[in-house]
C-alpha cells in the first residue's frame, strides 16, 4: 500500500521525504516527533505541555479528568492535522528545494524512486485523488465547499478558534469551582448546567455575530471578494458558503465545549452516594415530558357572560370593551385562585405517554403565588393523585414556598378509566393561593435518557446560532465591518429586551397614558408603533419559545419535534428572511466601489 | 513618397498561429458609468460613452493617465461594477454570467489575496472555484508555482510575500483555469526586469495560443512590446484607438540600420540622401541596446556563475498547459519588430523570424536612381551633424563596382530580401 510523500532536495543533491496529509506518527509522543523533525521550538512547547500534564496528572485525574483528557488530546490533535505542513515549511525555510509529491511505500522508497529518475516524478507515481482532510463534495458544489473551507480556515489562521476554545473550556473548568448552590447534588448539577451552558451559548452567540460580520464585510472591504466574485461562483453560493462555514465552526466548538460539560456531569455523578445518584438521574440527568391541563377558553366564557348580561349592560351604558377586559381578568382569577381550605382539581391527559404509567415514576411540579408580597414563609399544601374515591389514590402534605417551582415525586400513579391523571391541590394554609394557568401545575414523567436529550438541546441551540449567523451576514452584505457588527449586536440586544416590548403590547401604548384622561397620550404614534412592537414580540417569541438550556437543566425533554420546529421556524423561516435580504443585497452590490484598503 | 512600412510588407498570418480573428470576444457599446452618492446624486462620470471591441486572439491595451477610466472599464467588464448606460458583452453574454466567468482570468492591480493562505492553498482554493478535479488542480498548481518562481516558498503565507511575489501568485491564480480571456491590470507592477520579461513572454505565448488578453498598464514600453491594439483614455472617453502600427508609425521618415560602414561609403550614402532631403533632416548615430536587454544579459551571466538569491527565483518555462504544444514563446523583441513593420491587423509572432517578403514590386526607378554613379563627396572638414552647404567637387573619381554592389546589396536586404536580424527597438 502506498501513501503520499513530499520530496525536498538539499543543496548537496540528497533528497528528504516527509509524509503528506495527517501526521499520524506524531500521536504518541508529539514532542519527540517534533524534535526528530527539526521543529525545535514546537518540540519544546509540546514537551513542556506533556511535562506539566505528567506532573499534575494524579490530582487532575481526581478533580478534573475532563480537563486532563483535553490537555492530552488537543496538542496531539493539532500535531496530527498540521504536523506535515510544519515539517514542510521548516524544510523550505532551511533552503531545501521542493521537488514534488510522490506515492511510495515508505520514505526510503520515495527517495529511491526520485533519485533513480534524477529528481523527476513521472505522472504514474504521483499521488492519486484525495489526500484531503475534508470530505469531497459533489462536483457542482465544489466552489461552494471551497468557500466553506476557506471560512473555517480563516477562523483557525486568525487564532480565533484557539482563543475561543480556551475561553469555553476555561468556563467549563473554572465555573464549577466558583458558583454557589444549595449544597445538594441536584441543585449543584442544575446550576452548573445552567451556568456553563449559558456561558457557552452567550460566548458563541457573540462570536457568531462578530465572525459573520467579519468574514464577509472584511473580504469586501479588503477587496479579496473582488477576485472571488470574478470566478464562476454565484454570489448566493458565496453567501451560503460563509454561513455553512460559520455553522461548521459553531458545531465544532459547541460540540467540544458541551461535550466537556457532559463528561464532567457524568463524572461528578459517579462520585456521589448511590441514593443521591439515583435521585439526580431521576430529576436532572434525564429527559422528562411535561403534561399540563389545556388552557381554558376564557374568551368564549367572556362572550357567554356578555350575552347573558347584555340587556343589563346596555341599560347601564357600560363600555363593552372595558367590561370584556375586566370580565376576562375576573374569570381568569376565579380559575387560578384557591381559597384557604379549598382545593382545585386538575385532570391531565396521560394517554399520549408511552409505556405503562403504573410502572413509571411520575413527578408533580407545582408553582403558586400569594397576595402577601415578599412573604418568605412556607404555605401548606396537600397534593393528592389518583382517581377520586378509589383505594389507589394517595397524597402528601408539604410546606412549600411561593413564587418557586417544586417537584414532588410520586412514583407510579394510577390513572382513571379514560387515561387521565387526577391531581387535587388542597390549600391548607390561611391565605388564598394563586396557581397560574400556564404553569401552576405540571406532571412530569421520564421519557428518555439524558444523553440524547442533551444532543437535541444542543441542536436547538445551534439553530439559534444559525439565525445569528444569518443576521450578521445580512448586515455585512451591505455595510462595512464595524457598522455591520454594531447593527447586528443591536438586533441581538433588542431581541433579548422582550420585557419592554411586552409591556408596550400589554399597555397598548409606547409613550404612556395621559394621567388626567387615562387614555394614551399620543394615540397616533401608538397606532403605528404598537403593531410594530407586537410583530417584533411575536418574532422574538418564535425564537424564545425554545429554551433548551432551561429544559435540559431541569430534566425536561427536548423532543425531535422541538428540533424540527426550531429548524423550520428559527433557521428556515427567520433565518431565511435574513438570508434573502443578505443574498439580495450582496448580489446587487457593486463590489468595486467598496475599496477601503487601498 | 511611399513609407518604409508600405515598402516592406509583412507575411500573411499562418493558419492556426493564433493570429487575432475577427470574432469579437468583448463588445462594449455606448458604455457610461456614473458614480452616485448615497442619495443617488451623480458624483463622478468615470466612463463616458465608450465603445470598442476586443477580438479573439489579440492583445488589447488600455492606456490612460490616473483617473481616466481604464480601471473602471476593466471592472465593468468583470461585472464588479454595473454600467449606468450601455451594453457590455463578454463571450456573447453578460459579464456577470457564471458561464462567462469560467473563461476569464483576472489579475487585479493590487494583491487582493487571502493573506493567511500560502501559495499552494491559494491556487488550490481558486482551482476549486473553477471546479478543477484534484489531479488537474494539483498538476497546474505545481506548474504555475514553477512558472512564477514560487516553487520553493509555497508554504509561506501570502501575507509574508514581497509585493513582487504577491504579483506573481496573483498572476498564477489568474491562469489556473487556462482562461480564454485574460484581463491583466498592471501585470508588471512590482516585478523586477526579469519578471517583466517573463510576463511579456507569457502574454505573447497566450496570444499565440489564441487567447485574448486585455492589458491595462502605465508602463508604456511594456504595452508597446506586446499589444496589438490599444485604446487611450482621458476623462472617461476614448481619445485614440487603433493598432500600434497605425498610431505610432511616423509616415514621413524611415530608419535604416546597418553594420558599421567605411567612411567613404558613409559619405556616399549621405550624399545620396542629401540629394533628396535637406541635410538637417538626416541623422546618423549608433543604435543603443535597450537597458532591459543589457540588464538581462548581466543577470544571465550571474546566474551562470550560480550567484545565490532568496525570495522568488526567476521562473522557468511557461507552464506546459498554457503553452498548448509545449513550444517556447519567441522573444518579445521579435514581436516588437513585427509590430513596427506590419500593417494592422498585426499578425501573431511566428515561431521563427522569417525574412519579410515584399508583396509589392520594388520601385525599380528609385532603386536605379539610388544605384547611379554619384560624385564622391570630399572629405568633410566639419562634423556630419552640422549642416553644410553641399559642394560638388570639380571632378570626382567614379565609385568602384565593388562599392556599388555593396550598397546595392545592403539596400536590397532592406527592401525585400536577405536575412536581416531583428533587433529590439532602442
Amino acid at each position: 500500500m502506498t501513501r503520499a510523500f513530499q520530496l525536498f532536495r538539499q543543496g548537496s543533491g540528497a533528497y528528504v521525504a516527509i509524509g503528506s496529509g495527517w501526521a499520524w506518527s506524531s500521536l504518541p509522543l508529539p514532542w519527540l516527533w517534533a524534535f526528530l523533525g527539526g521543529l525545535w521550538g514546537r518540540g519544546a512547547i509540546l514537551l513542556a505541555v506533556d511535562g506539566l500534564v505528567l506532573a499534575l496528572a494524579p490530582s487532575l485525574w481526581v478533580l478534573q479528568p475532563v480537563a486532563l483528557g483535553l490537555v492530552l488530546i488537543i496538542p496531539r490533535g493539532i500535531c496530527l492535522l498540521r504536523g506535515s505542513h510544519w515539517r514542510a515549511a521548516s524544510l523550505e525555510n532551511r533552503g531545501l528545494e521542493y521537488v514534488g509529491e510522490i506515492a511510495a511505500r515508505s520514505r526510503s522508497d520515495a527517495i529511491a524512486q526520485v533519485a533513480r529518475r534524477n529528481g523527476l516524478i513521472p505522472p504514474d507515481l504521483r499521488p492519486g485523488k484525495g489526500g484531503s482532510a475534508f470530505p469531497l463534495p459533489p462536483p457542482g458544489l465544489q466552489p461552494w465547499w471551497a468557500v466553506v473551507r476557506l471560512t473555517v480556515h480563516a477562523a483557525f489562521r486568525y487564532r480565533l478558534v484557539v482563543v475561543l476554545m480556551a475561553l469555553l473550556l476555561g468556563a467549563v473548568v473554572v465555573l464549577p469551582m466558583i458558583i454557589k448552590h444549595d449544597g445538594t447534588a441536584q441543585g449543584f448539577t442544575q446550576i452548573l448546567l445552567t451556568y456553563t451552558l449559558g456561558v457557552i451559548s452567550a460566548l458563541l452567540s457573540l462570536v457568531t455575530l462578530w465572525l459573520a460580520c467579519g468574514t464577509l464585510a472584511r473580504d469586501i472591504d479588503e477587496c479579496q471578494m473582488q477576485v472571488v466574485a470574478t470566478k464562476p461562483i454565484a454570489r448566493w453560493q458565496i453567501w451560503l458558503g460563509k454561513w455553512v462555514g460559520i455553522m461548521v465552526l459553531n458545531a465544532m466548538l459547541l460540540g467540544i465545549a458541551a461535550g466537556a460539560v457532559y463528561l464532567l456531569m457524568q463524572w461528578r455523578a459517579t462520585q456521589l452516594p448511590p441514593e443521591v445518584q439515583e435521585s439526580l438521574r431521576s430529576n436532572v440527568l434525564t429527559a422528562r415530558r411535561a403534561v399540563k391541563e389545556p388552557l381554558p377558553d376564557l374568551d368564549s366564557r367572556v362572550e357567554q357572560l356578555i350575552r347573558q348580561r347584555l340587556p343589563e349592560l346596555e341599560a347601564k351604558g357600560v363600555n363593552l370593551a372595558e367590561f370584556r377586559n375586566q370580565a376576562r381578568e375576573m374569570i381568569k382569577a376565579n380559575e387560578q385562585l384557591v381559597p384557604p381550605e379549598h382545593f382545585k382539581r386538575f385532570r391531565l391527559d396521560m394517554r399520549a405517554a408511552p409505556g405503562n404509567p403504573e410502572n413509571r415514576s411520575t413527578f408533580v411540579r407545582v408553582k403558586f403565588h400569594t397576595p402577601e408580597l415578599g412573604a418568605k414563609r412556607p404555605y401548606e399544601l396537600e397534593i393528592v393523585v389518583g382517581p377520586p374515591e378509589t383505594p389507589t389514590r394517595r397524597g402528601t402534605l408539604r410546606s412549600l414556598a411561593a413564587e418557586a417551582a417544586h417537584e414532588i415525586e410520586f412514583g407510579p400513579v394510577p390513572l382513571d378509566n379514560e387515561g387521565f391523571l387526577v391531581v387535587d391541590i388542597a390549600n391548607r394554609s390561611d391565605k388564598p393561593l394563586l396557581f397560574p394557568l400556564e404553569d401552576g401545575l405540571e406532571v412530569l414523567y421520564a421519557e428518555g435518557g439524558f444523553g440524547l436529550n442533551y444532543v437535541r438541546a444542543l441542536l436547538v441551540t445551534l439553530c439559534g446560532l444559525g439565525l445569528l449567523a444569518a443576521i450578521g451576514l445580512a448586515a455585512a452584505s451591505f455595510l462595512s465591518f464595524p457598522v455591520a457588527a454594531f447593527l447586528a449586536t443591536t438586533v441581538l440586544i433588542l431581541g433579548l429586551s422582550t420585557g419592554t416590548m411586552k409591556s408596550v403590547v400589554e399597555d397598548r401604548t409606547i409613550l404612556g397614558l395621559d394621567h388626567e384622561t387615562n387614555l394614551p397620550a399620543f394615540p397616533a404614534i401608538d397606532a403605528v408603533m404598537v403593531p410594530v412592537f407586537e410583530a417584533a414580540l411575536e418574532t422574538v417569541n418564535l425564537v424564545r419559545q425554545f429554551a433548551p438550556i432551561d429544559a435540559v437543566s431541569s430534566g425536561r425533554s427536548v423532543t425531535w419535534g422541538d428540533v424540527a420546529r426550531a429548524s423550520a421556524l428559527v433557521v428556515g423561516l427567520m433565518g431565511g428572511v435574513f438570508a434573502a435580504i443578505g443574498i439580495t443585497a450582496f448580489t446587487r452590490r457593486e463590489l468595486a466601489t467598496a475599496q477601503t484598503h487601498h | 513618397m511611399p513609407s518604409a512600412a508600405e515598402l516592406i510588407q509583412g507575411t500573411a498570418p499562418a493558419a492556426g498561429s493564433g493570429a487575432p480573428s475577427t470574432d469579437a470576444i468583448v463588445r462594449v457599446s455606448g458604455l457610461s458609468k456614473v458614480f452616485k452618492d448615497f442619495w443617488g446624486r451623480p458624483k463622478a462620470r468615470a466612463v463616458d460613452n465608450v465603445s470598442f471591441e476586443v477580438r479573439r486572439g489579440e492583445v488589447f491595451g488600455l492606456l490612460g493617465p490616473n483617473g481616466s477610466g481604464k480601471s473602471t472599464t476593466v471592472k465593468l467588464l468583470l461585472g464588479l461594477l454595473y454600467p449606468t448606460k450601455g451594453v457590455i458583452e463578454v463571450f456573447g453574454r453578460s459579464p456577470r454570467h457564471v458561464a462567462t466567468k469560467a473563461r476569464i482570468g483576472y489579475l487585479p492591480e493590487e494583491s487582493y489575496l487571502y493573506r493567511y493562505l500560502d501559495s499552494r492553498e491559494t491556487l488550490d482554493f481558486f482551482g476549486n472555484l473553477f471546479q478543477l478535479p484534484t489531479d488537474k488542480r494539483r498538476d497546474r498548481t505545481e506548474q504555475l508555482l514553477e512558472m512564477v518562481g514560487l516553487k520553493n516558498v509555497q508554504r509561506r503565507v501570502v501575507g509574508e510575500f514581497s509585493k513582487g511575489m504577491q504579483r506573481r501568485i496573483g498572476l498564477a491564480q489568474a491562469l489556473i483555469n487556462d482562461p480564454d480571456l485574460v484581463i491583466l491590470d498592471e501585470p508588471t507592477s512590482g516585478l523586477d526586469p526579469i519578471g517583466c520579461r517573463e510576463v511579456k513572454d507569457l502574454i505573447v505565448a497566450l496570444a499565440r495560443r489564441g487567447k485574448t488578453v486585455i492589458l491595462s498598464s502605465h508602463l508604456l514600453a511594456d504595452v508597446q512590446d506586446v499589444c496589438d491594439r490599444v485604446v487611450i483614455y482621458y476623462g472617461g472617453r476614448i481619445q485614440a484607438m487603433g493598432s500600434l502600427n497605425e498610431l505610432l508609425t511616423e509616415r514621413d521618415s524611415i530608419r535604416i540600420s546597418s553594420p558599421v560602414l567605411s567612411r567613404e561609403t558613409l559619405e556616399r550614402v549621405l550624399h545620396i540622401l542629401r540629394s533628396e532631403v535637406p541635410p538637417d533632416a538626416v541623422r546618423i548615430d549608433s543604435p543603443t541596446q535597450n537597458l532591459e536587454n543589457y540588464f538581462l544579459g548581466v543577470v544571465q551571466r550571474a546566474r551562470a556563475a550560480e550567484a545565490q538569491t532568496s525570495g522568488a527565483t526567476s521562473g522557468g518555462r511557461v507552464a506546459a498547459y498554457l503553452q498548448g504544444d509545449g513550444a517556447e514563446a519567441p522573444p518579445t523583441s521579435d514581436r516588437v519588430l513585427e509590430n513596427l513593420v506590419n500593417p494592422s491587423p498585426a499578425p501573431a509572432v511566428a515561431a521563427t523570424s522569417a525574412p519579410a517578403e515584399p508583396s509589392a514590386p520594388v520601385n525599380e526607378a528609385r532603386l536605379a536612381a539610388l544605384s547611379q554613379t554619384a560624385p564622391v563627396p570630399q572629405p568633410l572638414a566639419t562634423p556630419v551633424s552640422q549642416p553644410k552647404t553641399q559642394t560638388t567637387p570639380a571632378s570626382m573619381p567614379a565609385p568602384s563596382a565593388t562599392d556599388l554592389k555593396k550598397a546595392d546589396d545592403k539596400l536590397s536586404s532592406l527592401l525585400g530580401g536577405g536575412d536581416s536580424k531583428p533587433k529590439p527597438k532602442s
